[in-house]
């Protein structure tokens, strides 16, 4: 039996995935390939979708979050820093990693992080709070950290679907 | 014998080549400052046309001459090729000319007329000559508002020209229209005596000291003012002038209050607007220019040295003129990006704007002037007038608000850097020969000779029988070479092979004539986006969706629908989902606030959660 939960995580990751596309076209085209900045329909576009990809960043954040733990094996190297540091002894340290998702994880979360400014830049930008030079200040944090989003989007569902394949 | 005297002659020739070469680059007296910003008194001579000093006691007594009597210490040749007096000067280039400005508006409501014409290359201008204005007849109409110099002193070929130009003179740059700083200087007064024809005696008359009488227009070609006869018509008067009794000093030198910096209200004279807005329309309700009224003259901004290549003041001009790049909107208000260079902004206090909110694109797509200057827009563009279009400041002006020419304003439009701008706009409404696709206007002498001719219909308003009856006139005048045109209110009326009035709506040779509008600008308070994004981007802003006035004499045209945006290059349909998306604009904002708080506090509970993992894993 297929559960509710699973198919709506499903949906919204799919709708996620989908305006994170429309937003990085309409996003990355004008700049990078034309050497302008966005306007006109692709800047209705990119307006359209982004509210809709932020509801879905937060429902994505609090349905997966609990999922994407680290846990005990996660991480052997890490578990090994950590008993050097407090001087503990572990007999099981040549312990390999137990989790395949590890890396979804890590990049899960980096998403989660990477969203945040993502989002605020351009929120912050649409009330009368900052001049013209902190107005390019946040297009610019907006436009890299929108780089950084998207390759770690591309891993996180490269992992995904491996993940799933194995 | 006859080589020494050929060789004798050729020295001679050499010699006199370096002593004029050498006079053309010498110095006077008043050419290069000394530092000092005293104003140096003018207690000077008067000369006359010949260079003779004028005296209270001469028969005739003669109009002093600015370019002798100013001459006298300024190159005059050099101020000559300035700004104000350089329109005709074809060495300058289309760069030269600059950025398309105000044109001249040859107007007659009877034959219904409205021509842009300059003599600058401007795109949509015609030159005078192509609607038949000669040079003498541009100054009798124009000359009320030109400072005179260019065209006013470049001898015609017409013989019937030259034999005038004996009687009236020419029109010499008029030094002291700008730098004239007597309370009892009228330049109205040049007006009057531009349309007199007393080119000679025009520039003397607007002086508190002087009184011009007679009208050269008046005086047969053999007329000579230096041995003036009285005319066989006892009525007519012949041009004559009178100094005031203590005008003279006692060595013969006159004091004149010259200013250094033009007064404000002499650049008035020439650059006033009146926008007829409806609660607007007298000019004390309308505020000046937020740099004037902060204490700023036009002239420190629009400088100029002797060479008189007066900034304009806009973005990109390209001039000698050392003060050009730091005399624009940004040059005074932005500061340089290096930091290395020595800082030029923020002149006269000139605050830095903040621009809050505002994305930056908005510097790419707008000059300053979209938000800042020329009168807040309104649902429709503004009847406006100008001195230089409606005569504004002579005696007997049309005082009525639909006095032709009609020019709106604010237009909001592409200028030529591609920014949107305001701008004021005038429908070119004339009579044309039609060849293939070429118009030609027909002269001005012929059009009042045949159209003026044909009769007045019984409104103010055009009907097409007017129309036909008037195409129908200059056609069988012989006049037109191919198929007699009307141009008007942005439609070209032709007549069909039946005798039919066809009318081509939007036609390339009827589409405006437009300008940018630079003052006044209005404080930052005041500018549009202060309230919101919806000052511009909603479905009825004046920006995007205003009305603009077409129309032009005769030809009315009620709700001709055509919208700002049509004159921008950004597509209607664009303007008006990107405007509705606004009503969207909030929700947005909450929506993308709230999912920045439900991120914010997932990280901060795992955040937690994690701390508390490692604090353990230590702890333990």
């Amino acid at each position: 039996m297929v559960k509710p939960l699973s198919v709506l995580r499903k949906l919204v990751y799919l709708v996620a995935m989908l305006c994170g596309a429309v937003l990085a076209v309409t996003g990355f085209y004008p700049v990078c390939v034309l050497g302008e900045h966005i306007s006109g329909y692709p800047m209705m576009l990119h307006a359209t979708c982004a509210p809709v990809f932020a509801a879905c960043m937060a429902a994505l954040a609090v349905m997966w979050a609990g999922r994407c733990c680290f846990e005990d094996g996660d991480c052997p190297v890490t578990k090994r820093l950590v008993q050097w540091l407090t001087g503990s002894k572990d007999p099981e340290q040549k312990e390999k990693c137990k989790s395949s998702g590890v890396g979804q994880k890590v990049f899960f979360w980096l998403l989660v992080v990477l969203a945040l400014p993502l989002i605020l830049s351009i929120v912050v930008s649409m009330f009368p709070l900052l001049g013209t030079h902190w107005q390019k200040v946040l297009l610019g944090v907006h436009r890299y950290v929108a780089g950084a989003f998207v390759v770690c989007g591309v891993i996180h569902a490269f992992l995904l679907v491996r993940g799933r394949a194995k | 014998m006859a080589k020494k005297l050929i060789l004798i002659g050729v020295l001679c020739l050499a010699a006199l080549a370096v002593f004029v070469r050498a006079e053309g680059e010498e110095k006077k007296l008043g050419d290069e400052s000394d530092g000092s910003r005293a104003h140096p008194v003018h207690l000077i001579p008067l000369l006359t046309e010949e260079g003779e000093k004028v005296a209270s006691d001469d028969d005739p007594l003669l109009p002093f001459s600015t370019k002798e009597t100013c001459g006298e210490c300024h190159s005059y040749a050099t101020i000559s090729k300035g700004w104000h007096f350089n329109a005709a000067d074809s060495d300058l280039g289309a760069e030269g000319h600059g950025r398309i400005g105000q044109p001249w508006i040859l107007v007659d409501g009877g034959t219904g007329l409205q021509i842009p014409i300059s003599y600058r290359p401007w795109p949509g201008a015609f030159r005078p000559e192509e609607v038949g204005l000669s040079s003498r007849l541009f100054l009798k109409i124009f000359g009320r508002h030109l400072p005179g110099g260019g065209i006013g002193e470049i001898p015609s070929d017409d013989p019937d020209d030259i034999m005038r130009s004996m009687v009236s003179g020419y029109l010499e740059a008029n030094c002291l229209a700008c730098h004239d700083g007597d309370a009892g200087h009228n330049q109205g007064e040049y007006a009057g005596q531009a349309m007199r024809e007393n080119f000679r005696w025009a520039a003397a008359a607007t002086c508190s000291f002087a009184k011009v009488t007679g009208s050269a227009k008046d005086m047969p070609d053999m007329y000579d003012p230096m041995m003036p006869e009285a005319p066989e018509d006892p009525k007519l008067v012949p041009p004559g002038i009178k100094y005031g009794a203590n005008t003279f000093a006692e060595d013969g030198s006159v004091l004149l209050d010259i200013q250094r910096e033009a007064p404000n209200h002499r650049c008035y004279f020439c650059h006033s607007d009146l926008y007829l807005q409806d609660d607007h329309a007298e000019k004390w309700t309308a505020d000046e220019d937020i740099h004037l009224k902060a204490g700023m003259t036009c002239v420190d901004c629009h400088r100029n040295g002797i060479d008189h290549n007066i900034v304009r003041g806009y973005e990109g001009e390209v001039s000698d003129n050392v003060m050009a790049a730091r005399s624009s909107c940004k040059g005074c208000h932005l500061p340089e990006d290096s930091l290395t260079a020595i800082p030029e902004a923020g002149r006269f206090g000139a605050p830095v704007p903040e621009h809050r909110g505002l994305p930056p694109v908005h510097f790419e797509k707008i000059s300053c002037t979209g938000c800042h200057s020329g009168p807040w827009p309104g649902k429709r563009t503004y009847l406006t007038k100008t001195a230089m279009a409606h005569r504004l400041g002579t005696v007997g002006v049309n005082k009525s608000p639909d006095a032709l020419p009609h020019i709106y304003s604010p237009a909001f439009a592409e200028q030529e850097n591609g920014q949107i701008a305001p701008h004021k706009l005038i429908w070119p409404a004339f009579w044309g020969d039609m060849k293939d696709a070429n118009i030609t206007p027909v002269g001005f002498d012929n059009v009042r000779e045949i159209v003026g001719k044909v009769k007045a219909p019984a409104s103010s308003v055009w009907g097409d029988a007017d129309i036909i009856a008037r195409l129908k006139a200059l056609a069988a005048a012989g006049v037109i070479k191919g198929k007699a045109v009307y141009i008007s209110g942005g439609s070209l009326y032709r007549l069909g092979d039946s005798g039919e009035l066809i009318t081509e709506a939007d036609h390339p040779a009827a589409k405006p004539y437009m300008w940018p509008i630079a003052h006044g600008v209005r404080p930052a308070a005041q500018s549009l986006g202060i309230r919101y994004c919806t000052d511009c981007h909603a479905t009825d802003s004046p920006f995007f969706f205003g009305g603009v006035g077409v129309d032009g004499p005769g030809v009315v045209i009620e709700d001709a629908g055509r919208d700002m945006v049509e004159f921008q290059d950004v597509d209607a349909t664009y303007a008006k989902l990107f405007a509705m998306s606004f009503v969207f604009r909030t929700m947005l904002k909450i929506v993308s606030l709230c999912a920045c708080a439900v991120l914010g506090l997932v990280l901060l509970l795992y955040g937690l959660r994690a701390l508390r993992c490692v604090v353990r894993v230590f702890c333990s």
